[in-house]
């Protein structure tokens, strides 16, 4: 599909797999931002783009975050092409700040004809987020922008921004926000003593969420997700490249180092990242991670291989319909897409993919430009990866290079008691080229009680290993429904993958005998679909030859295909295949 | 004990039937023959 964005040709051979190279970053980056320009409020402090609903923090805020996330891409434009600024990106992003700064407001909405002040930073709001893009668009360029400010100008937008060093974060990746506004802050001299102490808290509690093998969970007990790419080891990596500290480079370069391994395995050859968690409108942002890599040096990845990932991203979106007939990112995966946007997303949220254009900081001589691209881990053989720590087991295959990413360990369940499944979490299995479909049951395992499916509620991982040249991971659950956790039942199941075939196996214990049972397969998408079922055996094939089996193979009484209505993020409603069951009881 | 079979797959090449993948549970351990006849044996793990 071609995208409004108008490129450079392609370059076939420094890039056999992408056809972009970094002029192709450069445009993207140069139309992106050209086409924010129209909705830049007086004074260019607020940037309003159109959409159809705010986010639940107000217009002022949204306006807020379509300055400071757009600010990222333009510092890093702007850094990366050494201060050269054609089109005077920074002396706008400069005034902006200047007028944004003057008066923060407690006000969320714009009614009040303010249509120049930014919100203050208060606990836990959202300009606490903004603030740390602030920052860092500040730090890339201090040459350019800061340090020619006039010092009341300096004054002021410091002490906005300092507020972040001394407002409370959400209890997750939020406490990397006042982390990096303290790492611009100390390099700036302003408020040094809480900047440095912002510094220390990020780092001390990102640690206590380490699950080791170079993998973080999100502050709740499980939360496992993109934002380990692009939060969790992004700030750290940048603030150690930045500050150029080889202490914190060991440290977090060596996390990232680690990750990096795993999560080049999370990339489809279609360029796509697996579609899981939330905040999936963030999209390309899923680059950010393997530049960080390459910037701190510290990363598994061949520089070809960085640019074929990086790249792919980027291109797997834009050519999807990822941007809209004005330029703008939409909310949504391909195009907008609704049911997977969170209630804090506003119309700017999805320029937090600003951190995926990272690579630009890297010189155009470096070998990650340079070097002709070379295959992802899935284009280059089948594989299967158990992954530990997050409680994951990661299967890819060559002829097609999809990626399936089956789930023993993920869950986005608070600790201090379950809430109602997420899809995007509670999946046996996600992929790269599949959503899940709520209504459909898809990758689900449900006892059925009055006919409504149990959730999967937390999920407790019990391992994962390699098992000869196939690889198997396993969870245990204690099924949910109607809001609590059915006394006594327990539900423990095991995937093993070989090839493209998985097999999943799964034990009730606890339950009343014949309370019925079903397990949902892949949904894929299409608007004809080929559907066969006989017997214990359901098949069905979607667009784009995409096609999903799922067979009973022991204490099954049928297999079918069922209504997915409403579709996934990756197209029309398809049927999905589905088992069911009486249960052969406790 | 229930088991299924999955495949999600837009290989361009044929695959071996999902038909001819099967396995045996006991309580303590499956065995599975995949459909390109290669074998895995995995303990289960036990209820928690």
């Amino acid at each position: 599909m071609p995208h409004p964005l108008p490129l450079p040709p392609e370059d076939r051979a420094l890039s056999p797999h992408t056809g972009w190279t970094r002029a192709h970053w450069e445009a993207a980056a140069d139309r992106l931002l050209a086409a924010v320009r129209p909705y830049a409020g007086p004074a260019d402090a607020l940037i309003n783009l159109p959409g159809t609903r705010p986010s639940w923090s107000g217009r002022r805020s949204d306006g807020l975050e379509g300055y400071a996330r757009t600010f990222l891409l333009a510092a890093i434009r702007v850094a990366g092409a050494d201060g050269d600024d054609p089109t005077g990106l920074l002396e706008r992003y400069a005034a902006g700040l200047d007028a944004g700064t003057r008066t923060p407001t407690a006000e969320r909405d714009l009614a009040d004809g303010d249509l120049t002040s930014w919100g203050a930073v208060t606990d836990r709001g959202q300009p606490m987020v903004e603030a740390a893009s602030v920052a860092i668009g500040l730090r890339l360029t201090r040459r350019w922008l800061w340090d020619r400010l006039d010092p009341a100008v300096q004054e002021r937008a410091g002490a906005w921004l300092a507020q972040a060093l001394h407002r409370q974060p959400v209890d997750n990746n939020w406490w990397l926000f006042p982390f990096t506004v303290g790492g611009f802050l100390a390099e700036v001299g302003i408020d040094t003593g809480a900047a440095n102490a912002a510094i220390d808290r990020g780092l001390e509690r990102i640690d206590r969420w380490y699950l080791g093998d170079g993998w973080y969970t999100d502050g709740r007990p499980r939360a496992i997700d993109h934002y380990n790419g692009w939060a969790l080891h992004l700030y750290p990596a940048l603030h150690a490249h930045l500050a150029a500290d080889p202490a914190l480079t060991a440290r977090y370069g060596g996390r990232l180092h680690a990750y990096l391994a795993d999560y080049s395995r999370l990339f489809d050859r279609t360029g796509a990242p697996v579609h899981q968690g939330r905040s999936l409108s963030y999209r390309f942002a899923s680059a950010a991670p393997l530049w960080a890599g390459a910037l701190l040096g510290t990363t598994p990845l061949a520089p070809g291989t960085t640019r074929r990932l990086a790249s792919g991203a980027l291109r797997y979106f834009l050519d999807r319909g990822a941007v809209d007939e004005h330029g703008l990112l939409t909310l949504g995966w391909h195009g907008p897409y609704p049911p997977i946007v969170q209630p804090y997303s506003g119309p700017a949220s999805p320029y937090w993919a600003s951190g995926g254009f990272l690579g630009l900081l890297l010189p155009p001589d470096h070998p990650v430009w340079t070097d002709p691209e070379t295959p992802s881990p899935a284009e280059t053989a089948d594989a299967v990866t158990p992954l530990p720590a997050p409680g994951w087991l990661v299967q890819s295959t060559a002829a097609d290079g999809l990626v399936r990413l089956h789930n023993h360990g993920s869950d986005d369940q608070p600790a201090d008691g379950p809430v109602a499944d997420n899809p995007l979490y509670s999946r046996l299995a996600h992929s790269t080229r599949t959503g899940p479909n709520t209504a459909a049951g898809d990758n689900h395992f449900a006892l059925l009680l009055d006919g409504e499916p149990t959730e999967r509620g937390p999920i407790t991982p019990r391992g994962a290993g390699r098992a000869g040249a196939a690889a198997w991971a396993a969870s245990s659950h204690r099924p949910r429904h109607a809001g609590a956790e059915l006394p006594g039942v327990t539900v423990t199941s095991l995937t093993v993958v070989h090839g493209a075939d998985e097999v999943r196996v799964h034990r009730v214990h606890g339950a009343a005998p014949g309370t019925a049972v079903r397990e949902g397969g892949w949904a894929v998408t299409g608007s004809a679909p080929a559907t066969a079922v006989a017997g214990a055996h359901a098949r069905v094939t979607g667009d784009d030859g995409l096609h999903t089996e799922l067979r009973a193979l022991h204490g099954w009484s049928a297999a079918t295909a069922v209504p997915a209505p409403g579709g996934t993020a990756f197209g029309p409603p398809p049927p999905s295949p589905t088992c069911t069951a009486p249960s052969p009881g406790p | 004990m229930l088991a299924t079979a999955a495949r999600l797959t837009a290989s361009p090449h044929p695959l071996p039937p999902l038909a001819d993948l099967a396995v045996a549970l006991t309580a303590h351990e499956v065995a599975i023959t995949w459909p390109d006849a290669t074998t895995s044996r995995l303990a289960l793990p036990s209820a928690p």
